[in-house]
């Protein structure tokens, strides 16, 4: 069990410009799945590259995991190590396994609950299968993380509704006009939560985005992702009457937008509907502009209220969800288990059949003329002796495996006096480089 | 008591092919409501197409009742009060249909059907008064299209109604940053927008033309009736708001809630001409009734 390592970075501990420097687009992930398991010596490899992380799950035998995949990941993305190993959290064991569960079930992305990244890692999986990376411990691992994700999707109602500021945002613009293909987005100040609601708006087809900036290189780049127009800071009163939805995000010490900017901008649409976001902190538009007719205003906090009630609405999910994890996480270990004692048990029948046979070899030969029967008898004998000996130790086997309990089963394969290939059980390494929610 | 009534009133005026095919439209549209406004409170739950379904039962069965209606007695099935709320509701009921095919509108059933099924409730109510086991005919054809015409209206200005309703509900939440569960699934405020002003501009002229057709019908023989009956001075009330409701909206002077508080108004006005003086008109039909039968002229109001 300890075999299982997960090394990764994501949303939560690694920034947008660390997570794009090590991402791997699809046409790069078969080379690296190579050079990840040479450098690392790895058995198994899965390596999972979203927008929100990156992730190497391996299966190995080496005890200093977590350095050797670091140092593989980091020689194929040409980064120090030490530079990764700032964002970078590791998981071995159990907590390997809970990991991926909880990944493939949403449980650990940017949008609780969300399934999108259930098929990324599927595709993930599917890639480093076709790459023959894969083997019987991370195709259990995956099978069991996909039935478990099906289960949390099915039996909680932890994928209903989005959680995250901007999605929670763009649900609220998406109850204000039907259709976005004939809007147009105002970006006001280039930041990362306004680019990601940007995202999600460039995903329900928002039809036209503006960038507005105090630096234009800045709003040139920003709007060169989203296909759309940088427009200079002074123009902004200008383009304002034609935005639908305004997003905002400076770094200003005061107000910028005014209950009369927006007065005047609504006189000119006939007081039609806009949504105005203002990210940013402290706020960029006056509040008295939300009691204008047809201005809907939300700021961080309105947001983050929503986002806090729905985490409230869903805590008995969670819980839910929490129970789930464990059965599945403790059913994939215990199958693992019996799975990992079997060459215990083939090597210990071997070796007692072994003695078995020269034993009896040594029987027949001081009994040559024993008649053909009687050999048989014999035969038949020493094995059903032999398996009656051996019942109680195999059940015992078992059971120790099943209960994870490795030393046990070193003792007994000690004990024994077979070599069997027992897990090692390191010391507890499982690093969780930092606080997972 | 209410089906007892029904159950009465039944016996003394159907076929019995017309009296199944009207408990099945009731029964379907007391369903459609109960599953609309569960998924509407339990959308993850409840499916709005299961209400639909069941409304489109009931709409089906409510065109049979008129179609048996019509085969039995060979004249249009608009014979008494209750046959012409009857068909308010179906009207209702299709332009519902035609709405909510036209654009996405989730949520929109849940107080559409209900609102069905109190009409027909409420037609339970007058079913036994208003005819006393003896419909009074309409023989006008002036007098049919106008009765149709302007339900149709109504049953547009519904729709209408039932959007600003939901537009204002949905204002509010949002002004106000809550997201509460109930509204999740109403429709964009858009769309509500939209639809409201789609119904005015369609319910406006087909009501004047209903009201046209009315005067034209039974202006010639009761002027002064006319001009002194509260349910026409009512109904020129409401052509006149509507009016003012359209041309405010093109000025620019009705923008926002204003415009959707107007709608609400002009539908109370309905409600008021057509549930508070038809239970006037209830009360003293058995005596009218009688006392037209003996004169033999016909019935002039809807």
């Amino acid at each position: 069990m300890h075999r299982f390592v997960v090394l990764g970075i994501n949303h939560k501990f690694a920034p947008l410009e660390v997570r794009e420097r090590l991402a791997y687009p699809d046409r790069r992930v078969p080379a690296a799945l190579k050079g990840i398991r040479e450098r690392a010596g790895c058995d198994e490899v899965v390596l999972l590259s979203t927008c929100n992380r990156v992730e190497v799950y391996a299966f190995t035998d080496d005890l200093d995991a977590r350095s050797r995949v670091l140092q593989a990941v980091a020689a194929d993305q040409t980064l120090k190590p030490e530079y990764l190993s700032q964002y970078c959290y590791f998981h071995r064991g159990r907590e390997a396994v809970e990991h991926l569960l909880r990944v493939a079930g949403g449980l650990d992305s940017l949008v609780l609950g969300e399934t999108q990244i259930l098929s990324q890692v599927k595709k993930a999986y599917l890639l480093a299968q076709s790459e023959n990376a894969t083997g019987k411990a991370l195709n259990g691992l995956f099978h069991r993380a996909f039935q478990s994700a099906k289960r949390l999707h099915t039996e909680t109602g932890i994928s209903e509704g989005q959680l995250s500021t901007s999605s929670i945002a763009v649900r609220f613009i998406n109850r204000v006009f039907e259709d976005l293909s004939d809007k147009t987005a105002l970006l006001i100040g280039v930041g990362e939560v306004g680019e990601l609601t940007l995202t999600y708006l460039r995903e329900t087809g928002i039809g036209r985005v503006i960038v507005v900036s105090r630096s234009l290189g800045h709003a040139k780049e920003a709007a060169e992702r989203f296909n759309g127009n940088a427009v200079p800071f002074d123009l902004l009163h200008d383009y304002l009457p034609s935005a639908h939805i305004v997003i905002t995000q400076t770094a200003a010490d005061g107000r910028i937008l005014e209950r009369n900017d927006f007065l005047k901008s609504q006189k000119k649409r006939n007081f039609g509907s806009v949504f105005v976001l203002d990210l940013a902190v402290p706020r960029d538009v006056a509040e008295d502009v939300g009691e204008l007719e047809g201005v809907f205003l939300y700021n961080v906090d309105d947001l983050e209220h929503v986002v806090s009630e729905h985490a409230m609405e869903r805590s008995n999910e969670l819980n839910r969800c929490k129970v789930i994890l464990t059965d599945e996480v403790e059913q994939f270990l215990k199958g693992f288990q019996r799975y990992a004692a079997g060459p215990l048990i083939t090597e210990l029948r071997a070796k007692a059949e072994q003695i078995k046979e020269e034993e009896i070899g040594k029987l027949l030969a001081r009994f040559p003329d024993l008649p053909e029967p009687a050999r048989k008898e014999i035969g038949a004998f020493s094995a059903r002796l032999m398996n009656k000996l051996l019942h109680p130790q195999i059940q015992g086997i078992k059971d120790q495996a099943a209960a994870g309990d490795t030393d046990s089963l070193r003792l007994i394969a000690q004990a024994l006096g077979v070599d069997a290939p027992t897990e090692a059980a390191p010391e507890p390494e499982t690093e969780k480089a930092k606080e997972q929610s | 008591m209410l089906a007892q009534t029904f159950h009465e009133f039944s016996q003394n005026t159907m076929s019995p092919l017309a009296t199944i095919a009207l408990h099945v439209a009731i029964a379907a549209f007391v369903v459609s409501s109960i599953v609309a406004l569960a998924a509407l409170l339990q959308p993850a739950r409840v499916k709005m197409t299961w209400a639909d379904v069941t409304g489109v039962l009931g709409t089906g069965s409510l065109l049979a009742y008129f179609v048996v209606r019509f085969v039995n007695s060979g004249t249009e099935p608009l014979q008494n009060m209750f046959e012409v709320v009857a068909l308010s509701a179906l009207l209702v009921a299709f332009a519902y249909f035609v709405a909510t095919r036209m654009r996405k509108l989730p949520s929109f059933g849940a107080f559409a059907y209900p609102a069905i099924t109190i009409i027909f409730l409420v037609n339970l109510m007058l079913a036994g008064t208003a005819t006393g086991g003896a419909p009074t005919r309409i023989d006008s054809p002036l007098l049919v299209a106008h009765i149709v015409l302007t339900i149709l209206a109504y049953g547009v200005f519904f729709m209408a109604t039932v959007a600003a309703v939901m537009f204002l509900l949905q204002e509010r939440n949002l002004k106000k940053h809550k997201d509460l569960t109930i509204l999740r699934n109403f429709p964009p405020l858009e769309s509500l927008r939209r639809l409201v002003n789609s119904c005015i501009l369609i319910g406006l002229p087909v009501l004047t033309v209903g009201f046209a057709l009315g005067f034209a019908s039974t202006a010639p023989q009761n002027w002064g009736e006319l001009v002194a009956n509260p349910k026409v001075l009512t109904s020129l009330v409401l052509w006149v708001v509507l009016l003012l409701m359209l041309i405010g909206r093109r000025v620019g002077w009705l923008r926002g809630r204003r415009h959707y508080y107007m709608v609400l108004f002009g539908f109370a006005l309905v409600l008021m001409t057509y549930i508070g003086l038809g239970i006037m008109q209830a009360r003293e039909r058995p005596i009218q009734h009688a006392q037209y039968s003996q004169e033999g002229r016909p019935c002039t109001g809807s």
